[in-house]
């Protein structure tokens, strides 16, 4: 099963709104951005929530964590990780229990496309972000 | 009021000492812990009247710093700061004997709310 949109959708303004100050619209399909940092949840519900962006968005979510101007590479990654953690939780929260949420990952580049999944567009001003909600398959081919 | 803030995001430490200031109750000695492990040094080393720990960490999770702050009987207030706010996790949280559990995100009001019944004693 899939979290419904609507809920997923909520769930993230709320993360960008109170934590971030930012005010995302929900937009049409767009392509995936170039950093993503996700969690997997495991247990009775077994899949991944990730958050992908543009460099550009990632510094600014960063900029705004911190609250600074510049802010450094490393500085980035915790951000879109600990954005990935909040928006993961927050998804788990909808999604059977009891389960295991990870410690997020950051990497660069696309993320794979998934097999059954759902991603949600967000635009934030000029940039846009992506959030996928994606159920990990046993072995075998059956999914949780 | 001495406050440990414990999580493994440097941001989202920065973003609890914010919000602390935001929900007036920022005037209180405040020190970090990107860990369990580096938070059970810290209390070992001084004392600490308030824990605000992350559930989720490397190393030594939150929940498992409960568990050696309470067998150690160590005397502070304890709570966690999560992005798992569920009733079951809350269940979990307070019989380990978590004394809140404020769920991310979270605003200053919630802060204020949960906190300042703790620190003005």
């Amino acid at each position: 099963m899939l979290p419904a949109d609507c809920d997923v959708e909520e769930l993230t303004r709320s993360v960008f709104e109170t934590v971030l100050g930012l005010y995302p619209e929900t937009i049409p399909d767009m392509p995936p951005g170039e950093v993503f940092s996700w969690v997997d949840i495991s247990g009775a519900w077994k899949g991944t929530v990730r958050v992908d962006l543009s460099p550009k968005l990632a510094s600014k979510v960063a900029s705004a964590m911190f609250e600074a101007e510049g802010v450094s590479p490393a500085e980035v990654i915790d951000a879109i990780q600990e954005l990935a953690n909040m928006v993961g939780g927050n998804v788990k929260a909808l999604l059977p229990g009891p389960s295991k949420l990870s410690l997020p990952k950051y990497e660069q580049g696309s993320a794979p496309p998934g097999i059954e999944g759902t991603r949600l567009c967000f635009r934030c001003g000029e940039d846009w972000f992506g959030v996928t909600v994606e159920v990990r398959r046993e072995e075998g081919g059956e999914s949780s | 009021m001495k406050i440990l803030i414990v999580d493994d995001s440097k941001a989202m430490r920065m973003i609890i000492q914010r919000t602390l200031r935001q929900a007036g109750l920022g005037d209180h000695t405040i020190a970090e812990a990107c860990n369990g492990v580096e938070a059970l040094d810290a209390l070992h080393k001084e004392g600490f009247d308030l824990v605000l720990s992350d559930w989720n960490m490397p190393e030594m999770s939150g929940i498992e710093l409960l568990g050696a702050v309470k067998n150690e009987k160590l005397n502070v207030h304890f709570g966690f700061v999560t992005s798992e706010g569920t009733a079951s996790m809350r269940q979990q949280a307070s019989d380990a004997g978590a004394e809140f559990l404020i769920a991310k995100p979270f605003t200053p009001e919630a802060f204020e709310q949960t906190l300042r019944p703790i620190i003005n004693g």
